[in-house]
């Protein structure tokens, strides 16, 4: 079992080295190499999105066998899963049932639910200050409200210009963006260091961590 | 070859039989030694293989107790220090004897059990034949063990006693030696014999069968009348030479014959069944006593007025309780019987009879029943204790001559004991004998278990002294009072948890449901009314910097350019981007390009499909369709564009099409043009393919919520061009208006959005302020409550 | 064409009706809301996979494999290995074996995250920060030098922020004042930003909802 978690970890590694070694070497086979394995892993990705397709249907089966509430919806979800990849694998995605299913299905529902964020949204906001009544939330509920008011003209009032022209302007690309670089600077520094870590078989989020007794 | 003779039945055998072949008793014993090896075995050494019948008496060298199989021979017994406990005609009987050979000492307690041969062996002891340890003990210094006193040696050639047997009252010949029993036996019948509730005769472990007290008999009292002293040495080989007639029983051994139906446990023994009919009555009794009692521990509760006077003399004390503590650990009880006290005449084979030695421990009476049975005798008798008339001995009388004849004469000199002896000797003899004989040494006896009874048992454990029986503890939880008041109080809290409690929230619910409608009904009709009406209350939008950036990269591109647009939106935010987008794609339409579509989303291709087929001249574009993999997709396809993305939505190989010509890298592209709303993914163009576009320009068209986080990247010159959600796609439109003509997206959705966000702000700025209001009331007033 | 036209209705219908029922939820949550959705997750998983086989798998692994050349089916052998033993993660009792599936893609893409992050992140936007102070950018030097101490000050401060190290104390864990000092400061930045973010999002579900209610309008107004 040791030898298997080895493995993993010398795969993971030596890939990962290869691709690291290209950004800075300019050799033909290595760009190759690279292009290969690049092409590799959009092949793996794609079998990943089915394996994750597959597990749908295995929770979703598990759900309606044991005869869970709810049962009838995870069967309403089967079979419209089902008949989307049928139609979509017997078509091509580009047919217009496809389209079809698309535009009066999947469309409609995912701006509905992004609409009805706006209310959810609105909620909130009224209730912060009664849950959190701090410096920190104050200055983010002020500063929403007033980029808000500087992105669109009042009605009947048009624009305000010390809005629009100052404050939002200040406010968007100096102090946001200030605390923007350095939210940026930390994710990169973060994804770095993780990076790292697995390139030299720290971690090992592949399945084969000994620290967390896999094997 | 060699022969030897069977003790049981006294028929020869060769000498390489273990076992004889007539009666199947064992011919040799368990453990014999050389003769010569005489060294004395110290505990933990090696035992030394050894002859004859120096058989343990069911002890172990170190004290172990171990049962004794039929036909085994008892081991021996040194209890020269007894000497002095001795009565006097034993002591007689030794001193005529002195001049006798010994006996070959094949086993001192031979297969036919006790002393008292019940085989056919009518032959009279052989000279040598060797003296058991209570009697060698007597002899000490004087005779080897293996001389038998001629006493002894003609008893054991009489015959068995027979079960059934009418007991006869033989009288004794008249000799020196056996007075005493002449003497006991008128006793016995002039006074009667106290009652069985007296001392029992034997403690219930050990007590013998009646077969085996009547193997356990002497052989002189069965065989003094007849043959002098026999060949083989019986265990209490005391006068093996001294012939007895065998019809001269002596009347207190007739006498003991005569109930034969007290104890029918234990079988009658075979040797002794065979030619018993010269066996006293006393004994054909008690062999009948033996067979009722049980096999693990016969006892013989032989009334105290049977037993002769002579043997209660010799009767021990009560056994001790089980409580007392235990003797010296692993201290054999032939040892702890060794360092008694002087004064007390019992021996140790009878002492630890009276102490309750386990069956495996019952010392050689027990010992000489099972090796007087044959073969094929029940096992009852193999746990067969001492006979009554041992049991029965109390250091009375003779305690008090025991001294007096210590003190006068030691009459017999101690003896140089083979190894085999001294190996069996108690460590307590050996030291008794090293420091002083007389020392008064107070030994534990065992209590209890196995090992009641013995002294000189070592405890437990070091210094943990008596045994005690264990404390019993109380099965109920015992709770004090405060415990039981937690307990009390938990079992309060988790009834009061499973208790229903009225619903309070249920005000709270509805008003929260309320705020929700009354926010959507606001919202709604705030979007709704200027959508239906068409009204236009809102002026145009603010003018970001960037846009004019991103004008000028559009209009700075070569005619015909071949442009790869990123769809990489999801259908969620599809309003706003096309709104966004549609301006600056109709600007860059009129450059008429090349268009290469691309997407990181699934739903990617179909959406641009859409979004291009809404334009009313749609331009040439080949839809390369998704590309997997998030950012090594896009690293993949910003290295090598034809790999990467092969064919198109249609399956059409794409790097072939008139579209894409002369286009094999991502540098060939005049522009890119990335449409998102997510700042991941635009970060993931910026940082993958941003390498690779050398010249090439990125313009990206986001959505407001990536906004702050794509900024810093258009701030860093990585991004040339920024439009930034509607309000971004309204000023770029109202900068082409001179180019659009006609109300694109942006304008149909501005005043519906102004009005929405307006209303949402009001709603927002009042919720924010009377919610400030009421927190801060509410802590106030939880101040002034604290105050 | 009518086939056309009914397509078109019978588009707008079921958008419609779709609309509706999630647009339901405002009332409070209904089984209608639910069957909407669970349709909706089934349709977006099966026309993912849809796109996925045909725009990657089959075009990418199988045709190589079938109609390709002998260095075609060779070099498609090693994906075709790695996505089966891939799918092996789908069981329990199989899933070791898709860990060198899995560590092929977490190895590549751990590299390209940190080729990525150094070259596209971490490289630029320090030399932005730099060249914030670059007076020849042209402008006015007063403001360009305060604007870019604000976003120098903004940006440290927001990565001292997220600095959690505390020294260990007998009275517990404790911060340098300075660092505290300088995380708070970073915090209002921070608070500024995800401000920004907040006005962001809610003008995306504006025009959402804006988007929505235009189609609505515009279907009911078909039957006006």
């Amino acid at each position: 079992m040791k030898l298997k978690g080895l493995f993993s970890a010398v795969i993971a590694i030596a890939t990962g080295l290869v691709m690291l070694v290209g950004y800075f070497v300019e050799l033909p086979i290595l760009v190759n190499l690279r292009i290969t394995i690049l092409n590799w892993v959009i092949i793996l990705a794609a079998v990943a999105l089915f394996l994750g397709l597959f597990n749908l249907l295995a929770v979703h089966t598990k759900k309606i066998r044991s005869k869970e509430k709810g049962g009838i919806y995870s069967l309403i979800l089967i079979f419209s899963l089902l008949i989307t990849l049928i139609i979509g694998l017997w078509l091509r995605p580009d047919h217009a049932l496809m389209a079809l299913i698309f535009k009066t299905i999947q469309l409609p529902v995912e701006t509905s639910l992004m609409a009805m964020l706006a209310v959810t949204l609105t909620y909130a906001s009224i209730r912060l200050l009664r849950r959190r009544n701090n410096l920190i939330s104050v200055i983010f509920l002020v500063t929403a409200l007033l980029i808000l008011l500087g992105t669109v003209p009042l009605p009947f009032v048009g624009h305000v210009p010390i809005l629009g022209d100052l404050i939002r302007p200040f406010i968007a690309q100096v102090l946001a963006a200030a605390g923007a670089r350095g939210i940026l600077i930390g994710v990169a520094l973060g994804s770095l260091t993780t990076g790292l870590r697995v390139l030299f078989g720290a971690d090992r989020p592949y399945g084969s961590d000994p620290s967390r007794g896999e094997k | 070859m060699a022969e030897l003779r069977c003790p049981m039945c006294g028929k020869p055998n060769s000498d390489e039989l273990k076992k004889c072949a007539f009666c199947g008793a064992r011919l040799k014993p368990l453990l014999a030694s050389s003769p010569d090896n005489r060294s004395p075995i110290h505990p933990g050494e090696e035992p030394v293989e050894q002859r004859t019948s120096e058989v343990k008496r069911g002890i172990a060298p170190f004290g172990e107790p171990e049962s004794i199989q039929a036909g085994d021979v008892p081991t021996g017994e040194n209890i020269a220090d007894l000497e002095p406990a001795l009565p006097s005609w034993l002591r007689d009987l030794r001193d005529q004897d002195s001049q006798t050979p010994p006996a070959q000492p094949e086993k001192p307690f031979a297969d036919e059990g006790w002393p008292f041969p019940t085989g056919a062996e009518s032959a009279p002891q052989p000279a040598d034949a060797k003296l058991p340890d209570w009697l060698s003990g007597l002899e000490a210094g004087a005779k080897e063990e293996e001389e038998v006193p001629d006493w002894l040696a003609s008893i054991r050639d009489k015959s068995p006693i027979q079960p059934g047997t009418p007991a006869e009252e033989e009288p004794i010949a008249p000799s020196e030696g056996t007075d005493w029993l002449g003497r006991l036996r008128q006793e016995e019948k002039e006074k009667p014999a106290p009652t069985a509730g007296g001392a029992p005769p034997f403690p219930p472990e050990s007590t013998p069968t009646a077969s085996a007290l009547l193997e356990d008999l002497p052989d002189w009292s069965s065989d003094r009348k007849s043959e002098p002293a026999p060949d083989k040495p019986g265990p209490i080989q005391a006068a093996p030479d001294e012939a007895k007639p065998p019809e001269e029983l002596p009347t207190w051994l007739a006498g003991l014959q005569g109930e034969p139906e007290k104890d029918t446990a234990v079988p009658p023994t075979g040797p002794k069944s065979a030619p018993s009919e010269e066996l006293p009555d006393w004994l054909m009794k008690l062999q009948a006593e033996s067979k009722t009692l049980t096999p693990e521990f016969p006892r013989i509760d032989v009334p105290f007025e049977e037993s002769p006077d002579w043997l209660a003399k010799f009767e021990t004390k009560a056994p001790p309780a089980p409580e007392e503590p235990a003797a010296p650990a692993f201290a054999s009880p032939m040892e702890s019987k060794s360092v008694e006290e002087p004064g007390k005449i019992m021996p140790d084979w009878l002492a630890e009879f009276e102490e309750g030695a386990a069956p495996a421990e019952v010392p050689s009476p027990a010992g000489l029943e099972e090796a007087a049975l044959p073969a094929g005798e029940s096992e009852a008798n193999l746990l067969m204790e001492t006979p009554d008339w041992l049991s029965m001995l109390k250091p009375e009388g003779g305690e008090k001559k025991a001294p007096a004849g210590a003190a006068e004469k030691p009459e017999i000199a101690p003896v140089e004991l083979p190894s085999w002896v001294q190996a069996l000797r108690p460590v307590e003899a050996v030291m008794a004998e090293s420091k002083a004989p007389q020392e008064e040494e107070k030994e534990e006896a065992a209590i209890g278990g196995p090992l009641a009874g013995l002294s000189g048992v070592l405890p437990l454990s070091p210094g943990l002294g008596a045994l005690r029986k264990p404390q019993a503890y109380s099965t109920n939880l015992q709770m004090t009072e405060g415990q039981q008041r937690h307990a009390a109080s938990l079992e309060r809290l988790v009834a009061a948890e499973s208790e229903p409690r009225p619903l309070s929230g249920q005000t709270r619910l509805r008003s929260t449901n309320l705020l929700r409608w009354i926010i959507a009904l606001v919202l709604i009709l705030a979007v709704g009314l200027p959508l239906a009406t068409g009204i236009q209350t809102v002026p145009g939008a603010v003018y970001p910097s960037e846009l004019s950036t991103t004008r000028g990269l559009i209009n700075g591109l070569r005619a015909n350019p071949s442009v790869l647009m990123i769809f990489d939106y999801e259908p969620a935010l599809s309003g706003e981007l096309e709104a966004a987008a549609s301006p600056v794609i109709e600007h860059l339409l009129l450059k008429s390009p090349r268009l290469a579509i691309l997407s990181t989303s699934p739903t990617g291709p179909i959406l641009a499909d859409s979004f291009m087929k809404r334009i009313t001249t749609p331009p040439e574009y080949v839809n390369l369709g998704y590309l997997a993999g998030g950012p090594a997709g896009v690293l993949g396809f910003a290295e090598d564009p034809p790999a990467a993305a092969t064919y198109t939505l249609e399956g059409v190989p794409a790097w072939q099409t008139p579209t894409l010509q002369g286009i094999q890298a991502l540098s060939d592209f005049a522009a890119v043009l990335v449409l998102t709303d997510n700042p991941d993914t635009g970060r993931t163009w910026i940082e993958q393919a941003g390498l690779y576009l050398n010249t090439a320009p990125m313009i990206m068209v986001i959505s407001a919520q990536a906004e702050p986080m794509i900024r810093p990247y258009y701030d860093s010159g990585q991004i040339k061009g920024l439009v930034t959600g509607l309000a971004g796609g309204k000023a770029y439109e109202q900068a082409n208006e001179q180019v659009f003509q006609g109300a694109g997206l942006t304008r149909r959705y501005w005043d519906a959005f102004s009005a929405g966000l307006f209303l949402a702000e009001v709603m927002i700025l009042v919720g924010g302020l009377s919610g400030a209001i009421v927190a801060w009331r509410v802590r106030r007033s939880k101040a002034e409550e604290g105050a | 064409m009518p086939n056309g036209i009914n397509l078109d209705f019978v588009t707008a219908i079921v958008s419609f009706i779709f609309t509706l029922l999630v647009l339901s939820y405002l009332v409070g949550d209904n089984p209608l809301f639910r069957l909407a959705i669970y349709v909706f997750i089934g349709v977006s998983a099966g026309y993912a996979a849809a796109v996925a086989w045909h725009q990657v798998l089959w075009p990418k692994l199988f045709m190589p494999l079938i109609y390709g050349d002998m260095q075609e089916r060779t070099l498609s052998l090693v994906p075709l290995l790695l996505g089966i033993l891939l799918l092996m993660k789908l069981s329990p009792r199989t899933a070791q074996l898709g860990n060198p599936a899995m560590a092929f893609m977490v190895g590549a893409g751990a590299a390209v995250a940190v080729g990525g992050a150094v070259l596209g992140t971490l490289l630029p936007q320090t030399r932005a920060s730099i060249n914030l102070f670059d007076l020849k950018t042209g402008g006015s030097v007063s403001e360009r030098i305060f604007e870019a101490s604000i976003i120098l000050i903004g940006t440290l401060t927001t990565l001292v922020y997220f600095h959690f190290s505390a020294k260990a104390t007998p009275s517990g864990p404790q911060v340098n004042r300075l660092v505290d000092i300088l995380g708070g400061i970073g915090q209002v930045f921070i608070a500024i930003t995800f401000g920004v973010l907040f006005a962001g999002i809610y003008a995306a579900a504006m025009t959402a909802l804006v988007e929505r209610l235009s189609f609505l309008w515009s279907f009911i107004a078909s039957f006006l």
